[in-house]
């Protein structure tokens, strides 16, 4: 069946072609600066979609800004929903309000002890280390000592580590460098955590920018968070709302 | 080394006299070099070379504005006041009451800067092509001092000092504008970030002409060739050499300076269409900072995650060998080899019994004989016949199935009570299977 259908175009580069497919659904995202692999699947998208959809999978191209990049969304119920860590989702967001204020200068990287600085400046440690500890809620409040300092360093590094693995970021020079000398690079896909931000302010104009600003924003978040990322915050009492109910929904149509 | 004293007295008269005409010196400010460059156009452009005291004045007012000149040291009059007590400018008594006219000192002053100032008159490409042309002319008169002189005193000084304005010109005007994209790129409007965007992309226009003029088609690469010859023509001449060398030098110089200026904007532009992608419009990246900051405080209190693709990884083999049993060295013996080289297996045992032949021919001629039989009773005969052992009945019951298509009468089977076809040309008897010595009696047949 697969003989007859425009994917058999995909079999001329077979090395590549793996490539792409074991990149694809390791949840890398692929973007111009893996060239080949994004070049093949630009020129061949049809091919690469109706492939994609054989093995249940969605394959979704985004071309926000002048940037495209492209990952998969899985489609059937086979297989479990997959999630970043709570830290790493973090970071991402993080990150991309980060290079969303710089200016043209230093638009593609930022040293990881900056940002390490900027939110410890920033935001509530205990709050933070509630975020970044691989053992969540269990965490008292801790003192903001320097052995807890590193604790949350090294969190923080395996939360690098886990968006540099779905290409949202890339580490340089390595990931085990010396922390002050990590530079962390944007990558397009780093995109994605623009979305909700995004959908919120396309929401506000469509309606003429008049929602309530006090109570809003943060039933907004969670409504739309919930619309766009799958249903993430569910409380446990709802379990109607699990992972899979986009698919049982699909089911019924069909 | 003396100069000549004559000479040298000549010289130091005309400074004498210099420093006695300007005990001040020249404290001409940016704005009296604007006008003085601006009163010699104007006297080239009208050929008039008196002007009243009113024009002057409006004159000087407009070039004002229209140069963008700062405010205070332009008040036309104090300028022109100024103009005067440096004599760039004197007063004319031709019958109008205060008339001015520029001096010799002011027209060639103004002329000097304008041509030192200015970048696009010549071309680079133009500039290498006269020192070019000018290299082959000296070079026509076969004289190493003349090539020496040529070198030193025009190549050396009057190209490279006009190129090295040009490319610091331009090098300036690039740099000025990335200033300005920056300060607008972190808070402008988009309106006039296009504008500057537009601006750079022009810039680098004009430096990919620059590029194209050190690269083929040019006189750039002829002239560093003739220099490469030249180098090696005189090679004794060791003053000349040197002045060779510096040109060659200078010419490399030139083209990595232009070649790195192109690089530098290239990217910046391209940072400068990244930004903007990435942001989006200039108007709504407020406005989506803000939110994703709320956003940020709104993940720090709840679980948000991220759905991606659950990672169903490729099979990985990672093969983590012990430290001590990780390298050993595989070694190949050459008698091993060999006795691998005459290595040959075993044969496979066939169902064949060197009894075969004699138990078929038996059978055949028993057959030929009285073609009707129990199955089993005649086999256990032909056993006994054969001298066999009863262990041997199954094979020999095997040989004879596979031997029966051949025979002559034809073979017919008549299923007893009991048996069933399990598929087409097979009969079996439904038995059951036991742990202790219960052979499985399970004849076959072929119909």
């Amino acid at each position: 069946m697969l003989m007859d259908n425009p994917c058999f175009v995909l079999w001329e580069n077979e090395d590549l072609s793996r490539r792409i497919i074991h990149r694809m659904q390791r949840g890398e995202h692929i973007d111009a600066f893996l060239p080949a692999e994004f070049r093949f699947l630009e020129e061949e998208g049809p091919a690469w979609e109706e492939f994609f959809r054989f093995l249940g999978y969605r394959l979704v191209r985004t071309t926000i800004g002048e940037e495209t990049f492209s990952y998969l969304v899985s489609q059937t119920g086979h297989m479990q929903p997959g999630r970043l860590g709570r830290g790493a989702t973090f970071l991402g967001l993080f990150l991309s309000w980060h290079f969303l204020n710089q200016g043209i200068d230093g638009i593609e990287k930022v040293g990881a002890a900056e940002i390490h600085e900027h939110l410890l400046s920033t935001f509530d440690f205990n709050l933070l280390l509630t975020i970044f500890n691989p053992r969540g809620k269990h965490s008292r409040k801790k003192e903001e000592s320097e052995r807890q300092q590193r604790f949350l360093r090294d969190w923080m590094r395996t939360s690098l580590n886990e968006l540099a693995r779905y290409r949202f970021i890339e580490i340089k020079p390595s990931p085990r460098a010396d922390w002050g000398t990590v530079q962390l690079y944007r990558l397009p896909a780093l995109q994605r955590f623009l979305e909700v931000g995004r959908d919120l302010i396309q929401q506000d104009r469509d309606f003429s920018g008049k929602v309530d600003p006090e109570a809003e924003p943060e039933d907004g978040f969670a409504r739309r968070i919930q619309r766009l990322w799958g249903s993430l915050e569910v409380p446990e009492d709802e379990d109607g709302q699990a992972p899979g109910h986009e698919d049982d929904e699909d089911a019924e149509d069909a | 080394m003396k100069p000549a004293s004559n000479h040298d007295h000549h010289y130091l008269e005309e400074l004498r006299m210099m420093l006695s005409r300007f005990p001040a010196g020249l404290q001409l400010t940016q704005a009296d070099l604007a006008f003085t460059g601006w009163l010699f156009y104007r006297e080239e452009e009208i050929g008039q070379n008196a002007l009243s005291n009113r024009e002057m004045i409006s004159l000087l007012g407009r070039a004002t504005r229209e140069l963008g000149v700062q405010e205070d040291a332009a008040q036309p009059a104090a300028a022109l006041e100024r103009l005067l007590r440096f004599r760039i400018v004197r007063s004319v008594a031709s019958g109008y009451e205060g008339s001015y006219a520029l001096t010799r000192l002011g027209r060639s002053l103004a002329k000097g800067l304008l041509s030192e100032v200015n970048f696009t008159g010549d071309d680079l490409c133009t500039q290498i092509n006269s020192a070019y042309a000018g290299m082959r002319a000296v070079l026509g008169e076969d004289s190493p001092d003349k090539l020496h002189d040529w070198l030193r005193y025009v190549f050396q000084r009057t190209v490279q000092e006009s190129i090295d304005y040009k490319l610091r010109g331009i090098e300036e005007a690039l740099q000025s504008q990335e200033q300005r994209i920056k300060e607008y790129g972190s808070s402008g409007e988009t309106g006039q970030f296009e504008t500057h965007l537009e601006a750079v992309r022009v810039s680098r226009k004009l430096l990919e002409e620059l590029l194209d003029s050190v690269q083929e088609g040019s006189s750039y690469f002829p002239l560093i060739e003739e220099l490469y010859r030249c180098r090696e023509t005189h090679l004794g001449n060791t003053d000349l050499l040197h002045a060779l060398d510096r040109s060659l030098d200078f010419l490399e110089g030139l083209k990595r300076r232009v070649e790195v200026m192109l690089a530098h904007l290239v990217a910046f532009i391209r940072s400068c269409v990244k930004y903007q992608g990435f942001v989006g419009a200039f108007s709504l990246r407020d406005r989506l900072s803000a939110v994703q900051l709320d956003l940020v405080r709104h993940a720090l209190q709840r679980e948000v995650r991220l759905p991606i693709l659950n990672s169903s990884r490729p099979v990985r083999l990672s093969l983590e060998w012990n430290k001590d049993t990780a390298v050993q060295a595989v070694r190949i013996d050459a008698s091993h080899l060999a006795a691998l080289a005459e290595f040959i297996p075993e044969a496979v045992k066939s169902r064949g019994a060197q009894w075969r032949e004699r138990f078929l021919s038996q059978a055949r001629s028993e057959w030929d004989q009285r073609p009707d039989r129990d199955l089993v009773v005649w086999t256990r005969e032909l056993i006994e016949h054969c001298d066999l052992e009863l262990s041997e009945a199954m094979t020999g019951l095997w040989f004879l199935v596979q031997d029966m298509p051949e025979w002559k009468p034809d073979v017919s089977v008549k299923p007893g009570p009991g048996w069933r076809r399990l598929m087409p040309g097979t009969l079996v008897k439904n038995v059951t299977l036991f742990s202790d010595h219960t052979r499985p009696e399970a004849n076959h047949a072929h119909g």
